[in-house]
């Protein structure tokens, strides 16, 4: 798992080019929005488009997204428990 | 009603941005004319700066800058040209749709890549709801911009105007264009008037003025912005000429220099030639973009010299003049033209 969650830092950081942000700055149990990170509905995009692309994973409806985006760790959750099945 | 320049900021491929020093030494680039970019976190969070391709940091450093200049915290209006918009994030994003195969599309592209993403930044930046329109004319955008201003000047509905002409060049670009046979390809930017090759070698440049209805330590007075689409006639150029002398109550030998758009291309600097014949035999020359390259709106770079010139009553020696000017220089006139469009631009000293 935390292979995972470092893998999942460094990606997020590429894709939405956080350039001054290193992965041991992030808190994967820090919130993405608001506070933490201080992410925005842009990156929401984005974070869905990189879950696809690099996991083949989709995400099906907003209530979900909004539990699976709450962290890096709640999205390695997601990740760890759907590549199973 | 009299058209004033308060301020000036320009990112280009020279080192424009501080006004306080005047092309000091000129730089030269290989292939083509790259902007000396600034430190950009001056101007923009690295928050704010993550998702701005190169274009957009170089159009809201250079905006940042002409207010500073001018003092200006709120533009009344924001009006920027640009030919060729956002061209990298438009790469960006094209070549997203081609390597994955139309699937995962992200959005910070294709949001970035719209040609009116400068002026709207710049507005974002500075919480700047005034009007706000981005000018794509090909080679007279920055001109349209220009003309726009000076319309909402003079009829009131602006006391101040942000005006900027901003373009970039990618390497992707370059290689196309160079297919078509467009540029002096291989060539130092030292060769641009290299007569012994066809083409000539592209830039960019973000470059933005403050323009005003009242004077606050200007750089220049406006006394003219025309354009001429889509011709070659010398009558057609003349009428045009003719109504802005008069207009302004002078005549062609008030004109202390005429800088002209000269790219290095045989072809296009044959219209120059002519020009100079026809117009002004008698006037002193000079050429700018050798400086800053050819682009949709280079001329804003023009702009910007004779701004500088006329405030600093010193030409450059980077600056080649067809002789020494025999009194100081109060008038310019800037003519540029591409592929049958032309520009005529008069400012003069305060």
């Amino acid at each position: 798992m935390e292979d995972l969650v470092n893998q999942l830092k460094v990606q997020i950081i590429k894709a939405l080019k956080l350039e001054d942000v290193k992965p041991e700055d992030i808190n994967p149990t820090a919130p993405l929005f608001g506070d933490g990170l201080g992410l925005d509905s842009i990156d929401a995009l984005e974070l869905i488009v990189l879950l696809e692309k690099e996991y083949g994973l989709r995400v099906e409806n907003a209530a979900s997204a909004k539990k699976i985006f709450s962290s890096i760790k709640s999205m390695a959750d997601y990740i760890a428990e759907h590549k199973k099945a | 009603m009299q058209i004033y320049i308060n301020g000036l900021g320009n990112v280009s491929p020279q080192n424009t941005l501080d006004n306080s020093s005047f092309l000091e030494e000129i730089k030269y680039h290989q292939d083509y004319f790259k902007v000396v970019e600034p430190n950009y976190k001056e101007f923009i969070s690295p928050a704010a700066a993550r998702r701005m391709g190169k274009v957009i940091k170089m159009g809201v450093a250079a905006a940042n800058y002409c207010l500073r200049d001018a003092k200006v915290e709120n533009p009344d209006a924001i009006i920027t040209g640009t030919g060729m918009g956002c061209l990298e994030d438009t790469e960006n994003f094209l070549c997203n749709i081609l390597n994955n195969k139309e699937q995962f599309l992200t959005p910070t592209s294709f949001i970035q890549s719209t040609h009116n993403t400068v002026g709207a930044q710049i507005a974002l930046l500075l919480t700047c709801n005034n009007y706000n329109f981005t000018y794509v004319h090909r080679d007279l955008s920055f001109e349209s911009a220009f003309v726009d201003s000076i319309l909402l000047l003079k009829e009131g509905e602006a006391s101040n105007v942000l005006l900027g002409g901003v373009d970039e060049i990618t390497p992707n670009h370059y290689s196309i264009h160079a297919k078509k046979g467009l540029w002096k390809t291989g060539a130092q930017t030292s060769e641009f008037f290299n007569k012994n090759s066809d083409g000539t070698i592209p830039g960019e440049g973000a470059t933005f003025f403050s323009l005003s209805s009242s004077p606050k330590d200007p750089y220049a007075t406006v006394l003219a912005v025309e354009m001429l689409f889509n011709t070659n006639s010398k009558e057609d150029l003349k009428k045009v000429l003719d109504r802005i002398l008069s207009s302004n109550n002078i005549q062609s030998k008030d004109i202390d220099l005429i800088l002209l758009g000269a790219n290095g291309d045989k072809e296009g600097d044959r219209v120059y030639s002519e020009f100079k014949e026809n117009f002004f035999k008698e006037n002193n020359s000079a050429a700018f973009k050798n400086l800053c390259g050819e682009y949709s709106t280079s001329s804003a770079f023009g702009v910007w010299l004779a701004s500088q010139i006329l405030k600093k009553k010193e030409i450059p020696t980077c600056v080649s003049v067809s002789r020494t000017p025999d009194k100081e220089v109060n008038k310019i006139l800037l003519y540029n033209h591409y592929c049958g469009n032309h520009s005529l631009i008069l400012l003069s000293s305060c």
